[in-house]
């Protein structure tokens, strides 16, 4: 048994009290994920106080539409897609655009082996760098797992733009990790 | 060569993804304060509501049943009237009574013909008597005499055709002595009816049970739960008074219902 969960035996015993609305679950939720997802909205939104908003408005929509979680996937997952939901709604508001400039796929020589060996800050360091458009790309892609056809429905682009912003992500990192190694 | 470096960098980005989903950041202590705040703001608005809610479906539900019991009490007279369930017994004609007076010719009319065909035979009065005991076997239905008269009877392809007055008692199946019914075309002589046979001859109708105000909204209510088009202006029957108690139970319900929703308005 996790001892994170206590007084609550199991995840659906949590997941049920806090459909009811008792704050104590909904503390033991926060504490568990706040972190992890604390991770998530900085990687969209930089440091700042937008992550923090984006944080305490994703745990505002988590409470409040508990009761549509239907067990189907795991909790974290779940979680996880309304704090990525709330970071791009918050990137729309703030006037950034994903379709912008590309429209052709850059053609990448190989990855640094030492993109291999990156520690996880070091990871973070140099996504947080990439621009606005192309870092939400290369996030939802390449950390969330999500296809091209999801993000080009996400973010109202075309298919051929995600996969284009995607390589040009994928160049600049590579560009950045050489500036890095010199 | 470009294949293999997309599939290197997939395999980078797994990498990568193993590491930053597992990473946690420090989260500033405030911001669960902020939620709890929210969240006891948002119950806070929601649990008036809810007993506000109650409070008014409960007052509306008692305003209804007094409109509708004041009326019913007020009107109780108007629910039956005898009086004028007498008159129209006088004036209609009756559906078991003599039904036309033009004479020329009497016909016989097979079992198997439709009620149609009744209809449409001219110059041919029907007279139906419906019998369920001898003693009124005994007096049929009166006639005027010296007429012919055709006694049609419900035994299968046997018609008896009479010349005169008179009647046949047949022996029949146990199954039709309960029961019998006697269909008889007669040629009337109009000249020779008076009229005290003809008020003679009526039997009255059965008195159209009309049922209660309670009756007939729950049988609305029933058509409203099965899909039916609900009709409300069946309730009103022709009462004007009905039709005003409806009309302010009605108002008084939606002022209630916008009074509601315009306080609790977020």
């Amino acid at each position: 048994m996790n001892k994170n969960l206590l007084p609550f035996h199991n995840e659906e015993e949590l997941i049920e009290a806090c459909q009811k609305q008792d704050r104590r679950a909904q503390h033991i939720v926060y504490q568990i994920n706040a972190g992890k997802m604390m991770a998530v909205c900085k990687r969209y939104l930089g440091v700042g106080p937008d992550a923090e908003d984006a944080l305490m408005e994703g745990f505002m929509k988590v409470f409040g539409k508990i009761d549509n979680f239907q067990g189907q996937g795991s909790f974290e997952g779940w979680i996880r897609k309304i704090m990525v939901n709330e970071s791009l709604m918050k990137l729309r508001k703030s006037a950034n655009r994903f379709d912008q400039d590309i429209d052709e796929t850059y053609d990448l020589g190989h990855p640094e082996d030492a993109f291999m060996h990156l520690g996880v800050e070091d990871i973070q360091n140099l996504i947080l760098e990439l621009p606005p458009g192309y870092r939400t790309i290369f996030n939802l892609y390449a950390i969330e797992g999500y296809s091209h056809v999801e993000i080009a429905d996400m973010l109202q682009i075309s298919e051929g733009t995600s996969k284009s912003q995607l390589s040009r992500a994928r160049q600049i990192l590579q560009n950045k990790l050489k500036e890095l190694q010199a | 060569m470009k294949k293999s470096s997309i599939d290197n960098w997939n395999s980078i980005e797994k990498k990568w993804q193993e590491k930053l989903t597992s990473h946690e950041e420090e989260v500033p202590a405030a911001i669960w304060d902020q939620i709890e705040k929210k969240l006891d703001e948002k119950k806070g608005r929601a649990i008036p509501f809810i007993i506000n809610r109650k409070q008014w479906s409960w007052a509306a539900i008692l305003l209804i049943s007094f409109g509708l019991g004041w009326w019913q009490l007020s009107n109780t007279d108007a629910l039956i009237d005898h009086s004028n369930i007498a008159n129209q017994i006088s004036t209609q004609a009756p559906k078991s009574g003599v039904e036309s007076t033009l004479p020329e010719q009497a016909e016989v009319v097979g079992l198997g013909e439709t009620s149609e065909s009744y209809d449409s035979a001219p110059k041919v009065a029907r007279v139906s008597h419906h019998s369920s005991s001898k003693e009124s076997q005994d007096s049929p239905a009166p006639v005027a005499s010296n007429m012919p008269v055709i006694i049609e009877s419900n035994t299968p392809n046997n018609p008896v055709i009479l010349a005169d007055n008179r009647t046949i008692e047949k022996e029949k199946p146990a199954s039709l002595v309960k029961e019998e019914s006697i269909e008889m075309l007669i040629d009337i002589q109009p000249s020779q009816a008076s009229n005290s046979e003809k008020e003679n001859s009526y039997v009255p109708e059965p008195s159209k049970k009309r049922h209660s105000l309670f009756a007939r909204v729950v049988k609305q209510l029933k058509h409203a739960i099965d899909g039916d088009p609900v009709d409300w202006q069946t309730l009103k029957q022709g009462d004007p008074k009905l039709e005003n108690s409806i009309h302010q139970v009605a108002n008084t319900y939606i002022k209630t219902e916008q009074v509601v929703q315009r306080t609790f308005q977020f």
